[in-house]
Formats: structure tokens, sequence, C-alpha cells
């Protein structure tokens, strides 16, 4: 009997501004996958406010996760382990979805899963696409841009990363300065259709260097500069810049993927994760890269590239099958890099 | 059904848990830790109940605070009360800081005065609470300046009616301040055990208004 019932695994995800849940099956189905997103709480501040977004996520974690339980149609007794996001992340929000886990957990003694929010992303594409190890990963979102060497789970090899602002960051700070809306990406994507690309020739920082780094200082300053220098915004401008601001950034990031690629000289899948890989132009210029360079480009469905639960529950079932769990003495914490698992 | 609470007290620097059942408290445990309630609450947890040998899923109610107090750890307390619940679908009996310090004062001091209960911010004030004589619920809350709270005891003063003052607060203002001789002070603090207590009291009284939600008295700071 107990052989025949699918594992099933209970994430949980409050690192940044949404709050969600998911329960997901050993063979990859995807049973619910609530998320409640904080954006209208954040919108007037063009940015994620720390404590306005812990508060948030003890308002709703509750409702959340009795929502994924129900949609999935199970009970806790059912689940094989309860997994949370412990970080990295904005720790006020990481300890509400963590305690909250852990307390099922005990309740049920079942095993607690301790998720690096990174490592959700990393993984999010063998739940959707079962791409096989090992893989190059691009992540990109409003808190981290990196490429790693995706060898296993637990196994990430850190080619390179942001020296400063992350890319959605980047993306953000420019739709503030263009007055485009929060969140920036979609916002900035979405004025990008109407502009230039060329219109504006905004830096390519990194680009000329070895290695795999990323920079984005100093394309958000160069964005300023051009605002600056004129006396009256008109909406043309706006998409221009927005156009071009967006260019750069595929640009960017074509080329630092093309270099990592040449760093592990191995042909294998290009992944893409994160927010920033919503995307449209940017997931366009990989695939063609990819395509290029004779490897499979996979990208997960639109709505697995933003923070959800239904990643941390996979990363969380990737680690239960190998037999892995955490002490509910874990402590969650609010920088924990990837590399830093092997 | 016998009444079987889980306490847990995480709302300052001590964290504390407890287990009451059969009319006292079985089992408890708390130690001033600084931070990292989130590690520790659930060693805690677990060895209370393994203490009252009382396994968790007999637990029938999950008592809390929900402040005011550090924010961080009233969310902590608040978010593994709620994972409690859900897991459990068992009640939350989520009390004030000041309604416990009242309460547990009333009940040291076997008698029933007056009450300001003051907790430390960590930010050079106090969340203030006033407790007018034979109430267990205060008249108003507020964020108070150490220096201008003789100006509450003031009217105590003319009417030599005892009042006392309660709370992490209430040792610093003593020592800081002069104060008249009707103003006692009483340097408690939240813990689990008296929580139980006062949880399993109130869940006697039905017009105590148990609440999940946090009570933060100040709104979030906003970086620009």
């Amino acid at each position: 009997m107990g052989n025949t019932n699918p594992k099933l695994v209970l994430g949980i995800e409050t690192s940044c501004d949404e709050t969600a849940a998911s329960v997901v099956t050993e063979d990859g189905q995807i049973l619910s996958n609530v998320v409640f997103s904080q954006i209208e709480d954040h919108q007037n501040f063009g940015g994620v406010v720390p404590e306005i977004a812990a508060r948030s996520h003890l308002q709703k974690i509750d409702g959340v996760i009795r929502q994924a339980m129900s949609q999935a149609n199970i009970k806790f007794s059912d689940l094989s382990a309860i997994a949370a996001t412990c970080g990295p992340g904005l720790i006020g929000g990481v300890l509400v979805g963590a305690v909250t886990a852990k307390a099922i957990a005990a309740y049920y003694s079942k095993p607690f899963i301790a998720v690096n929010h990174l490592e959700g992303h990393a993984l999010t594409v063998r739940l959707t696409n079962k791409v096989k190890f090992p893989y190059l990963l691009l992540l990109a979102s409003g808190g981290h841009t990196q490429l790693l060497f995706v060898k296993g789970v637990g196994q990430y090899q850190e080619l390179g990363g942001t020296i400063d602002d992350a890319a959605g960051e980047a993306f953000d700070k420019t739709a503030k300065l263009l007055n485009l809306g929060y969140p920036g990406g979609p916002a900035v994507e979405a004025a990008a259709v109407k502009g230039d690309p060329k219109a504006y020739n905004f830096p390519r920082s990194m680009c000329q260097r070895e290695g795999c780094d990323f920079s984005f200082s100093g394309l958000k300053s160069a964005v300023l500069r051009e605002v600056e220098k004129l006396d009256q915004i008109t909406d043309q401008n706006k998409f221009d810049m927005a156009a071009s601001f967006q260019q750069a950034i595929v640009e960017i990031m074509m080329n630092r993927c093309k270099n990592a690629l040449r760093m592990i000289h191995q042909p294998m899948a290009l992944v893409v994760a994160g927010g920033v890989a919503a995307n449209r132009e940017i997931r366009n210029g990989l695939e063609r890269l990819a395509q290029k360079k004779g490897v499979e480009f996979v990208a997960p469905p639109l709505n697995l590239c933003t923070d959800n639960g239904a990643m941390i529950a996979w990363a969380g079932m990737e680690k239960f099958l190998l037999g892995r769990q955490d002490p509910l003495e874990f402590l969650p914490r609010p920088r924990w890099p990837l590399s830093s698992l092997s | 059904m016998t009444k079987i609470i889980l306490a847990f007290e995480t709302s300052t620097s001590v964290c504390s848990a407890a287990i009451w059942g059969e009319g006292e408290v079985m089992a408890s445990e708390q130690e001033s830790i600084g931070y990292g309630h989130a590690s520790s609450l659930f060693s805690f947890v677990k060895n209370v109940s393994q203490k009252a040998r009382v396994p968790l899923e007999y637990i029938n109610h999950v008592a809390v605070t929900r402040g005011p107090g550090s924010f961080t750890g009233v969310r902590v307390g608040l978010a593994a009360a709620r994972g409690f619940s859900l897991a459990g679908n068992l009640p939350i009996l989520g009390m004030t800081t000041f309604d416990l310090l009242a309460y547990t004062a009333k009940k040291q001091m076997m008698e029933d005065h007056a009450k300001i209960v003051v907790m430390d911010t960590k930010r050079g004030d106090l969340y203030t609470a006033f407790y007018d004589i034979g109430q267990d619920l205060p008249s108003h809350t507020q964020i108070t300046k150490p220096e201008d709270l003789q100006a509450h005891v003031e009217p105590y003063k003319k009417s030599y009616t005892p009042i006392h003052i309660i709370g992490d607060g209430a040792a610093k203002l003593q020592t800081d301040y002069k104060w008249p001789m009707n103003v006692e002070f009483l340097p408690i603090f939240p813990n689990a055990s008296d929580l139980a207590i006062a949880a399993a009291h109130f869940h006697e009284t039905p017009s105590y208004p148990f609440s999940s939600d946090p009570l933060y008295l100040r709104p979030p700071k906003v970086y620009e």
C-alpha cells in the first residue's frame, strides 16, 4: 500500500514579496501552486520594503498554505516532508515561512527540509522539463544575478556573478527613473515594445572582459544621465530608453553566457531561471545563442520563473529523495551562497 | 476533553516554552538567548513535550504572545502558533504581552491595583499600556518616552492610591527617576509558563479577546 502512494512535499516560499505554497509529487506533478503577491503593498515605494514584506507574509501565510493543501486535495498527514525557503532573502519574511513550516513538521514528526531559495530556482527545470545534470544556469532575479554550473543536487559551481546590482534591480531602478511603474521588469518590457533599441547606446559593462561577472550600476547611471539631459521627457523618449536599456541587458546576458559555455567545454543545456528570465527578449537572445552553440535551451514557464512555492517544494523533493533532511533548529539566514552547499 | 496547552514566548531576548495540563504547568524551559528564537524555540518545544510526557499530537490549544515586543520575535511566535494551529486544527490563544504581564503581576502581588505595563522597545522608548484597577484589558496603549511617564502617575500621587509599574522596562525607570511612595515596581518579563497560566485562565473567561494577529504599536520603517 505504502509504495503505491506517491511521495508529496509541501513547499513554502516567503523570501521576498510573494507568499507562496505548493504541493508537488515525486514524478513532478504540481498539485497546487498558490502565490500571493504583495506588489500593491510596495508599489508606492518603488521597491520591496523589508518590514512591510515581513508583516504581510505573516498575515497571509496560513491562508496561502491552507489553500495549497485544499487545492492539492490532501491532508498534512499525507505529506512526506515539509520544505521551506530558509534563505537567502529578506530575513523577516524568510523566518515567517520557515517557522510555520517547522511547526507543521514538528506536529507531525515529519522531515523538515531547509531549501536555499536559489537552489529552488536552479532546480526548477528538472521539475518542468526533466533536464538532466549537468547544465549551465543563468539565474537572474531582483536580488541575484549569477552563472552557475549545476552538477547535481547541492553541487553548484559559481562561474560568475554581479559585482554590484542584480539584473532585476537594474530593471526596477530604470523603471523608477523613467516613471514606468513597479515592478520594473514587466514595466520596462512593455515600454520597450514601443521603442527603438538602437536609439541610445548604453554601455555593455564587463563585456570586454574575460570570465562571466556582471555589472549593471553603470548602465543604470547611463540611463539617468540621458534623462537629465532632457528638459522634458516624452513618452517616446521613455520607450526608446527602455528598449535601449533592455537591448543592453540582452547583449550583456548573451556575452556572459557565451563565455560561460566556453569555460566549461561541455555540450549541455543552457538554462535560465529567476524573475528576469520571464523577459521575452532575454529568452529569445539566449535561445539564439544556444542554437548557435548547439546546446539545448530551457526556460521554465513564466509563472515558475518568478518566486513560487512549487520550486521550493521540488527542491525539497529532490533532497528528500536523496535522504536528506534538516534539524528543526536550522537557523534561517539572510545570506546563503549556493556555492557553500557543495 | 482535558485541556492541554502548548505555550511559547519569543517577543523579547528570552525564549521560552511550556506545557500546561491538568490545571498546572507540567514542564517549562526558558533561556535568555538574545537572538535565534527561530532555532531555539523548536528545541524548547521538543524538550517540554518530552519532560511533560505529552506528545505534540495531544496538544489541543496553542498559547502565544502577539506583541508588542521585538518585531521579529513576535512574528516567530505567531508563525509557529499558526503552523501548529494549521497542522492540528488547534485554536490559538494569542494574548498581548501587556495583558500577560498585567495578569501575572496581579497574581504575584496577590492584590489588584492600577497598573502601567512598560516594555522596552530597544529604541529608547517604551511600549506602554494603562490598566485601571480591576481591569484585565488596558484603557489605552501607546509609545511613551521614559521621561514622560512620571506625568502619568501624578493623579495617583494626589490620591495616595497605589499604582504598579510592571514589565521589562520597569527596572530602568525605577533607578533613573524619582517616584512618589505609592508607585511600586515589578520588573518582570513575559515567559511561557506565565503565559500558559494566563491563557488557561482567560480561556475560561469568554470575554477575553484572543487573537493571532500581531500588535506592533509602531508602523513599519520605510527607507527611501
